[in-house]
């Protein structure tokens, strides 16, 4: 048995003597580029324009460093202050800026606060007679609705208004103590 | 036991449960002839008799345990076991049948929905269930109109999370207390619901990439060809062996509530 091993053994010693001497080793990296996985984040790539990287009951924070306060109009390369108090309130003149922007967006994105929010027919009966495609949902959702429509180039804006109750993880803790500077103090009430 | 296989094997739609010899001949003598009907072929589904009335006991166990809510107990196909529930019902039938010691159907296979549009309730909504304990399925059927809200049976099973919103999406079935009800398979600014029978197959808008605003439009659907049926059928008959067949029928546990059901 162990005879047999040696034998295994000097083999493959005289095998890989016999490599080596007519061949280079490649090490075991990736062997050209087309093997190695890449990951990029879209919120990083600022050809694709503003994004949103988080929202919360004040505001949104948006991916070109700015912090905009209270209800948003989003759109690829400027972002406006939307004077609207509650889904509720959106009538046609709120939304009459999207209708009167040339190249004419495709889909408006609404985001409506609070999951039960509604946003009266007559108004999403109005912007289906001015061709726009209406996409309402819970803020929450609609932020990542806009930042992908977005990322995939198509002609969309955003009309966002802050929620008030909204899931928060201990990363969200982590990352506003970190932007805070205060990351080792201890906090009852944190404050997101 | 052959033979009757044969017969739920060939009709469409929903069989009888049938699985005894029935006593008319189901065959004409030229084709008993031709065809050995004691031969077991392993093409024809072998209806265990045993089992499906284990089963009937069981779907009549379920209808007792929650008769506010089940309307009917039915066996189709040979084997397979329905519970027709009244929509208010659907989540305490799914919890019963999940929880209970006897039933453990801890795995929603899948929801699915049925539009039937000559009905009053024009949809049905279709709970499929596994029991992984007892290595058994059943199907819980309830109905609703267009406008009409149903409960979400997401705190029972997490699954249910988007077929419930599949279902949103291509029937517009309404789910209440569902935590995220959005659209999952159509595009974002999609109108209409694509699974209802009067929505048509090649939908009202088709898109493409228009050059000269450079992006992608969307425009009524214009299609170069009429619209072509084809009709199928051929002149000679698909079955020559199969032509004095009964129509299959539903058997209705909670009518007979009887053994074993004879043809």
């Amino acid at each position: 048995m162990t005879s047999l091993l040696r034998k295994c053994n000097t083999l493959c010693n005289q095998l890989l003597k016999g490599c080596t001497s007519h061949f280079t080793v490649v090490p075991r990296r990736w062997l050209n580029d087309t093997d190695k996985s890449t990951m990029t984040i879209v919120n990083q790539d600022t050809s694709l324009g503003i994004l949103i990287n988080s929202y919360s009951r004040a505001g949104f924070r948006l991916s070109n460093g700015m912090m905009a306060i209270g209800p948003i109009a989003i759109f690829p390369k400027s972002v406006l202050s939307w004077d609207v108090n509650t889904a509720e309130d959106i009538n046609e003149e709120s939304l009459s800026l999207f209708y009167t922007l040339e190249p004419k967006i495709d889909i408006l994105v609404i985001g409506v606060g609070n999951p039960g929010q509604q946003v009266s027919s007559k108004i999403i009966q109005y912007m289906k007679e001015k061709h726009i495609s209406l996409e309402i949902s819970p803020t929450e959702t609609a932020c990542a609705t806009y930042n992908f429509l977005n990322a995939e180039g198509r002609c969309v804006a955003g009309a966002l208004i802050p929620p008030t109750q909204y899931r928060i993880s201990e990363d969200d803790i982590a990352s506003t103590k970190r932007r805070n500077r205060d990351m080792m103090k201890v906090d009852d009430f944190p404050i997101v | 036991m052959a033979a009757s296989g044969l017969h739920l094997l060939v009709l469409p739609g929903k069989c009888c449960s049938s699985f005894l010899p029935s006593k008319s001949p189901i065959l004409s003598s030229n084709a008993i002839l031709r065809y050995n009907t004691t031969e077991s072929s392993p093409t024809i589904k072998k209806v265990d008799a045993v089992a499906t009335s284990s089963l009937m006991d069981f779907g009549l166990y379920v209808a007792e345990c929650m008769p506010k809510y089940v309307q009917k107990v039915q066996i189709v196909t040979g084997n397979e076991l329905e519970v027709l529930v009244a929509p208010d019902g659907i989540v305490p039938v799914l919890h019963f049948l999940k929880d209970h010691h006897q039933c453990q159907f801890a795995s929603l296979a899948d929801i699915g929905a049925m539009d039937v549009p000559s009905r009053e309730n024009r949809f049905e909504i279709i709970y499929n269930l596994l029991s992984l304990r007892f290595n058994s399925r059943i199907r819980v059927k309830s109905y609703t109109d267009e406008l009409t809200p149903v409960d979400s049976c997401y705190e029972v099973f997490k699954a249910a999370d988007w077929y419930e919103r599949e279902i949103w999406d291509m029937y517009g079935v309404f789910f209440a207390n569902h935590p995220d009800l959005r659209r999952i398979l159509t595009d974002y600014g999609f109108e209409g619901h694509p699974f209802r029978k009067d929505f048509p197959l090649t939908g009202y808008v088709e898109v493409r990439y228009d050059d000269e605003v450079k992006r992608v439009v969307v425009e009524p659907v214009e299609l170069a060809q009429e619209f072509r049926k084809f009709d199928l059928s051929s002149p000679w008959e698909t079955f020559p062996n199969l032509r004095t067949l009964p129509a299959g029928t539903e058997e209705d546990l909670k009518a007979t509530q009887t053994g074993p059901a004879k043809q």
